[in-house]
Parts: C-alpha cells; structure tokens; sequence
C-alpha cells in the first residue's frame, strides 16, 4: 500500500495510466496498444499538428516576454490554462491595459466551448474519479474534434488521452522556447507566427463547417462579431458571435424536407 | 498584480468548465438538440475566434500580411491539403510579405 502511494507521489502521469491498466508495469504497453488502436493515419495527423500547436505556444511565450513580462509568466500560463485562444485572449487585452473583469471574461467566454466538448466527450473519462480530474486538463479543440468525430469508445478514449498528452508536452516545451527567444530576442513578428492560430483553430472545423446548419451558425455569428469590434470592448465581440446560432434554420430533416 | 490574479482566475474557471461537462452528463441525460445546440455553439465561438484571430489585433486591423497569410493556408485546409503544408504556406506567406515591407 505505502508503495503504492509513493509512485503516486513520485509520478502523477504515470498514475493516470496504471489505474487504467491495474498495474505500473502495464504502462508502457498501455501506451503501446493506445498508439496501435489509433494507427499511423491518425497519429501522423498528431504529430503535424504538434507542429502547430508548437509555433503557436512558441508565438505565446515570445509575445508575453517580448512585451516585458518576466519568463515565468508566460510558462505558468500555459501550464496551468492549456488553452491557446484564451491565453492570447487575456495577454492581449492585458497588454492592451485591460482590466482584470474585460481580461478573465474575454478568457472564460472563449473557454466556455469546453464544457460542450466535455459534454461530448464524458464516455471518456467514466469509470474513474482521478482520470476525470486529470483527464479534464487534458480537453483542448484539437484532442476533443479528433475524438469526437470516432464511434468506437475504444477509439475515442485512445485518441482523447494520446492526443492530449502530446498536445500538452509540445504546447509547454515550445512556450518556454518562445518565452527565452522573446527575450532575447524582443519582436518575433517577422517570422509570421500569428498567421499559425487561426489556421489551427480552422482545420478542426473545417469537417463541420461543410454541414448547412452549422456553415450558416458560424459565418453569420463571425460576421456580427466583426462588425461589433469597433463598439465592443476586446474579447466581447466573440461572446457576440453566439447570436448566429439563431440564425441557423430549422432541423436538418426539416430542411431537407423543405429543399425536396 | 493584476496579472497574477487573471491567470489564478482563468485557470480556476478553465479547469471548472472543463470538469463540468463530464459531471453534468453524469447526472442529466441532455436531449439530442440540446447536444447539436452545444456542438454548434464550440462551432461558432471558434469561427468567430478565427476570423478575428485573422482581421483584428487588440481593437484594430491586423494588417494585410496576416490576412493574406492565413487566406493562403485556409485555401489549403478547405482544398483537404495536408495540415503541414497549409500551415507552412501560411506562415511563410505572412513572413514573406513583411519581409517586403507590407505590414
């Protein structure tokens, strides 16, 4: 027993998987049949967008010491947030003088997508009150899009935790890496980084966005949130954009019925 | 100060949002429109992040050579190019165009 409790002291991520297996020494091989269910397709999709998620957590880190916070900022940030649309969120308006409420708030609106995503996404998590609190850090729009587009649980759980873990591991390496460039080097704009968030909050939605309702919901609430911007304080334009779900028709089977 | 009190806060309320969903399917059994309402409403919060992500940069426009870039790499995303090469295409088209001097 005291064993047992010493490893959990020693290494939480480890834990995670040895409640999932029953044993320490299954972890390796749980990661092993994780990687197998999803197969090379699935994980070399991961590891392209690691790719992403590094330029846009090395953009955050460079961007928050570049503007003369100190290194651990930004390093703490993304450790203990692990949401890349909210951390640039509360930055800037901060950056831009903010105030505390315009900051958290513009933060918290975007993040609100979690809670759907962990709606979603619950199966993956069952059977365990630890793998729910570790497991829910691990919710970002990447792992969950990818997860939630598979029926198999199998499939869902391996995808849900794999993903994640790499997500996390890449988006906290490559924002000390910009947090120690950013100082060195002060403005990393030439480099074009900022073009990386949109695109790699894009390519998830993309599938979805080819579906009548949803395309109508999206474009109409993006709209309203532009043209806002001028009259809404920063962050505000994007809670706007909720509005669009109202514009976004009947059922599917009622407009189908209704196009025939 | 200020700071530090907007980071503890948004990882608070990040982690309760987080949590929150699997707790609350614990307990109701939400009906299918309601799941499509949620499922909807990330669509659109993340659109809309998109495209002011891509125009707008603090309260003001965030200059031609974003635009231009991130046009380039969702040309490519929606076209089914690899993720890879979209976002390449992307970035080195914002970087190009600022090396010209194009803001």
């Amino acid at each position: 027993m005291w064993r047992d409790r010493e490893r959990r002291k020693l290494d939480p991520g480890l834990f995670i998987f040895s409640v999932r297996t029953g044993g320490y020494l299954a972890v390796p091989m749980a990661l092993r049949s994780a990687l197998r269910t999803i197969g090379p397709r699935q994980l070399g999709e991961m590891l392209v967008s690691c790719v992403a998620y590094a330029a846009v957590g090395f953009s955050f880190g460079a961007i928050a010491t570049a503007a003369g916070l100190p290194l651990w900022v930004p390093i703490v940030f993304s450790a203990v947030v692990f949401a890349g649309g909210a951390q640039f969120a509360a930055l800037s308006v901060l950056l831009a003088g903010g105030s505390y409420f315009a900051a958290t708030a513009t933060a918290l609106v975007l993040n609100a997508r979690m809670l759907p995503f962990g709606l979603a996404l619950s199966d993956v998590f069952s059977g365990s009150i630890v793998r729910l609190l570790f497991g829910a850090h691990l919710v970002v729009d990447g792992n969950a899009a990818m997860a939630m587009q598979e029926v198999d649980p199998v499939r869902r759980r391996a995808i849900f935790w794999v993903y994640g873990g790499l997500i996390y591991l890449t988006w906290n390496v490559s924002t000390v890496a910009g947090a120690l460039v950013g100082k060195a080097v002060g403005s990393i704009d030439p480099l074009g980084l900022d073009a990386a968030l949109p695109l790699v909050l894009l390519a998830p939605i993309v599938p979805a966005l080819r579906e009548k309702r949803a395309r109508r919901a999206a474009l109409s609430g993006a709209a309203l949130a532009i043209v806002a911007t001028p009259f809404l304080p920063v962050g505000y334009p994007i809670l706007l954009s909720l509005l669009g779900l109202t514009l976004r028709g009947r059922t599917r089977s009622a407009s189908a019925v209704g196009k025939s | 100060m200020t700071l530090i009190y907007v980071m503890l806060s948004v990882a608070v309320g990040t982690y309760a949002l987080r949590v929150a969903g699997p707790v609350l399917s614990y307990w109701v059994d939400l009906p299918d429109a309601t799941k499509l309402l949620f499922t909807h409403a990330a669509i659109v919060l993340l659109f809309a992040l998109v495209v002011t992500s891509t125009f707008i940069q603090g309260a003001n426009f965030a200059g031609w050579s974003r635009l231009i870039g991130v046009g380039v790499g969702a040309f490519l995303i929606v076209v089914r190019a690899p993720l890879a090469l979209a976002l390449g295409a992307g970035i080195a088209t914002t970087a190009g165009l600022r090396w010209l001097g194009i803001a």
